[in-house]
């Protein structure tokens, strides 16, 4: 069970002058259960690269595989692969068209060919999931708060029952509350149900603390797939994709510039806390 | 998809078309459209073409990109055409021209020719608007309407509010067009689907796009009102503007061409028709 | 600069019959004074009030009662509204929504257009402001084709042109990027340096307070913290109680002041923390 691209290229509007590469030559392959963070700056192809997981869009080149089936062979059933492969997209309470709460929850159930009584039942188990208590079920999706409506857009996914849920910076203008909310269910989405998270993310910080594995984008081009704390680890391809470390790896290297080695890059402030106050009892 | 429309974009460029007075380019191109319908016969045709070929290369702008205008009219124009061409039965029709004819199908030589003039009529028309709104920003074009339609405000007709709807519609028309495509996208990532079933069934699924569309848009209207009230805004009363119409040299120019041009065909039409 | 003085600003709230169902208070008693020059942060949890109260000092909301008084202008009166709005100019959140003009300098344009500006000193006040935020290459653009922080920074640009003594930010970089978000703050806080434009950032990000001169914290529509950013970052339990979050390197530096390995409390960014804990290391090395 995995998700494979090889050697996947996609270009916008070929063949006329507004031609343009948004992806090359990419190859990699996510595995089951997986905690995937991509990052790269704003044009560096991220967007492209996750519509293509959801089958949106055809690459130009190249063949996607999900389960071992290439997904744009002509058998094959898109809708389906989207109800496996979960999209969530940025600002995603801008999709809610519903007058309810559940019945917005249960279009994609619906959709993918449950049967209404399945998807009922699968929109209230979502909605618990995320946090959306029964009070709400009947609420128009508008009259909720940016973060209550945020979590209903979540729940409308979960509830498609998929194995890989690929999100776009889904704490995108949240407040902390709101955001840690998010990253902990998708944290449990992980850990509790196995669900595959691909996790698209402008903080350096959550990448760090949540993914295990890192994709760096940077200009359509896959620079770096690998284990979070490794591709952290190269300051130079994060620095030449234009992005920032996590603050506890700026600190890291900072550290090891004045001679204080840790013996690994903390993961998040109490990592740190526990290697900086370790080293300085041990000295002498 | 829904981003390939381009009708109706600003096409930023610098050339003489560009600069020009957009009084002059409103009635010019009001000009032409009734020329375009005036218009018959192969020689005046020819001259519309060379006209509008000038103007294209005056404006500087690709070709490539007024072609790519007319992909979503594609659909209208060959059925109109196909109208004229297939079922030319009801027009007065010479009985040598025809060259197929079975109930009311009918194929002639002259449905022909009126279906390809028809035809060219329409892309022309379409160019040639569209001609107007690529080499004239917004905001300049609200200007120019303003002036044009100046008179009106007599019949106490709001002018200058019209214009600054008229600014902002353009202005905004790219950006919900991009947010279509993105609500598109992601209610079809729920399965959504856009392109199979009946006609019910397709309109229905069209709601799940408008209505998080019309949603967004009146939240982008009223963020909008707060930020022009911000910015002092409180009518046409009193405003000034960053680009004052003025004619130039190259308006007067212009507006020579445009109506010799219009002279010579009107011309040409009267002594050849 | 602005003076508040017990503002509070009630909302009804109405059932689906349009019945009264209750009073929501968006600003509770709120009392403060902003000097000319300043740099003001004001922190808080979406729905705390701050952007409500952003709103009354533009003359956008009129109060319930209480008054507020910008550039000694009371804001409450109808006369003064568009005074108001020149003194203190506005940048909102979204930058697709506060752009009206499809051309960058024409957006710019927008606000000295309204205000009746002549055309030669509208040109001059357009190019000066671009160039201010660093936008003048762009003046041709369509905003379009412009990034978040890039959009921002012309929105920031509109304001200037109509030449206020303040600028209110009403979260400017909730929507954007880590680049987009440090364009802005390099932006307004040199205008704040250089222009001494009074400059009043609302915003949920702890990062971005840093060069304030004071913060105040909102919470349910009150004032509840007020400081400079270094007091602030100190009491890191209140603002979690707040709903804010510290960065993490001021959660390590009170880690470990409180674990006894540095002896400064709040340090808010790396760069310095490594500093502080080399020197520690430094200190216990020679005893």
């Amino acid at each position: 069970m995995s998700l494979i691209f090889n050697e996947v290229e996609y270009t916008y509007n070929p063949g006329t002058s507004f031609e343009k590469k948004a992806v090359t030559d990419i190859s990699f392959k996510i595995d089951d259960g997986d905690f995937v963070a991509i990052i790269g700056q704003t044009g560096s192809g991220k967007s492209t690269l996750i519509q293509m997981m959801n089958g949106l869009i055809k690459p130009s080149k190249g063949e996607i595989y999900y389960n071992g089936e290439d997904i744009w062979d002509k058998d094959y059933s898109r809708k389906k692969l989207r109800g496996k492969v979960g999209m969530v997209f940025q600002y995603p309470e801008h999709q809610l068209f519903e007058t309810s709460v559940i019945k917005d929850v249960c279009f994609g159930p619906k959709n993918i060919g449950m049967k209404e009584l399945d998807a009922q039942i699968s929109a209230f188990e979502a909605l618990k999931e995320v946090g959306v208590g029964d009070e709400f079920i009947d609420y128009s999706p508008l009259e909720l708060s940016g973060g209550m409506k945020r979590r209903v857009a979540i729940a409308g996914v979960l509830a498609m029952k998929p194995e890989v849920i690929i999100l776009d910076e889904p704490t995108a203008g949240l407040d902390p509350e709101g955001r840690n909310h998010i990253l902990g269910l998708l944290k449990r989405l992980n850990e509790e149900k196995g669900i595959t998270i691909v996790l698209v993310s402008h903080s350096m910080e959550d990448v760090a603390k949540y993914a295990h594995k890192v994709i760096v984008m940077n200009k359509g081009n896959m620079v770096a797939y690998d284990d979070t704390m490794k591709v952290f680890a190269d300051k130079e391809i994060i620095d030449e994709a234009g992005l920032a470390l996590p603050q506890m790896c700026m600190l890291y290297f900072g550290l090891a510039g004045k001679g204080i080695l840790l013996p690994d890059i903390p993961r998040d402030e109490t990592d740190a806390y526990k290697m900086i106050s370790d080293l300085y009892e041990n000295m002498n | 998809m829904i981003k390939d429309i381009t009708i109706g974009q600003y096409y930023p460029q610098d050339s003489i078309i560009h600069r020009l007075d957009p009084r002059i380019k409103i009635i010019s191109t009001f000009l032409y459209v009734l020329v375009l319908f005036i218009c018959d016969g192969v020689f005046e045709y020819a001259l519309v073409t060379l006209f509008l070929a000038a103007l294209i290369k005056t404006s500087r702008i690709p070709v490539r990109f007024i072609l790519k205008g007319l992909k979503p009219v594609m659909m209208i124009l060959i059925f109109t055409i196909m109208v004229k061409v297939l079922f030319s039965g009801g027009m007065m029709v010479e009985e040598e021209s025809i060259l197929f004819k079975k109930g009311i199908l009918c194929i002639s030589t002259e449905g022909i020719r009126q279906g390809v003039f028809l035809g060219i009529r329409f892309v022309y028309l379409v160019i040639g608007t569209s001609m107007l709104t690529y080499t004239t920003t917004p905001n300049s074009l609200a200007t120019g309407l303003e002036s044009v339609m100046k008179p009106l405000k007599i019949f106490k007709v709001p002018v200058a509010e019209a214009a600054m709807i008229l600014t902002i519609a353009l202005r905004f028309i790219p950006i919900l067009v991009e947010e279509a495509d993105r609500i598109m996208k992601a209610q079809m990532s729920r399965g959504a689907d856009f392109e199979e079933g009946n006609v019910v069934k397709r309109v229905k699924s069209m709601a799940v796009i408008l209505i998080p569309l019309f949603v967004s848009a009146f939240r982008r209207a009223n963020d909008l009102a707060a930020a022009m009230e911000a910015r002092c805004y409180h009518g046409g009363e009193g405003r000034t503007r960053l680009k004052p119409l003025k004619m130039k040299g190259t308006d007067y120019g212009a507006m020579v061409t445009i109506c010799l041009f219009v002279a010579v065909l009107i011309t040409v039409h009267i002594k050849v028709g | 600069m602005v003076k508040a003085d017990n503002l509070v600003f009630e909302y009804i709230l109405r059932d689906e019959e349009g019945n009264v169902s209750g009073i929501n208070k968006a600003l509770d008693e709120v009392t403060l004074d902003i000097h000319p020059g300043q740099f003001i942060a004001i922190l808080g949890h979406n729905g705390c009030g701050k952007s409500t109260f952003a709103r009354h000092i533009n003359a956008l909301l009129a109060p319930t009662s209480g008054t507020i008084y910008v550039d000694n202008k009371d804001a409450s009166k109808a006369e003064n509204i568009l005074d108001i709005r020149q003194v203190a100019g506005m940048v909102f959140q979204n930058p697709d929504n506060q752009i009206i003009g499809s051309v960058v300098e024409e957006d710019v344009a927008f606000g000295p257009e309204n205000m009746g500006v002549n055309v030669d000193e509208m040109w001059e006040r357009v190019l000066d402001s671009l160039s201010k935020v660093g936008m003048q290459a762009y003046r041709k653009s369509s905003p379009n084709k412009l990034s978040g922080g890039q959009k921002q920074r012309v929105a920031i640009a509109g304001t200037l042109a109509m030449k206020p003594k303040c600028i209110v930010l009403d979260e400017p970089t909730a929507m954007l990027d880590p680049i987009g978000r440090s364009e802005v703050i390099d932006v307004i806080t040199k205008l704040n340096k250089q222009e001494n434009v009074t400059i009043i950032l609302i915003t949920h990000y702890l990062e971005e307070i840093e060069n304030a001169d004071v913060v105040f914290v909102m919470s349910e529509g009150k004032i509840v913290m007020q400081g400079t950013p270094g007091q602030i970052f100190a009491r890191q339990d209140e603002l979690r109680e707040y709903k804010l979050e510290v960065p993490q390197t001021a959660i390590l530096s009170k880690m470990l002041y409180d674990g006894g390995v540095i002896n400064r409390k709040t340090v808010m960014n790396t760069e310095e923390l490594v500093e502080v804990i080399a020197k520690a290391f430094e200190i216990k090395q020679d005893i």
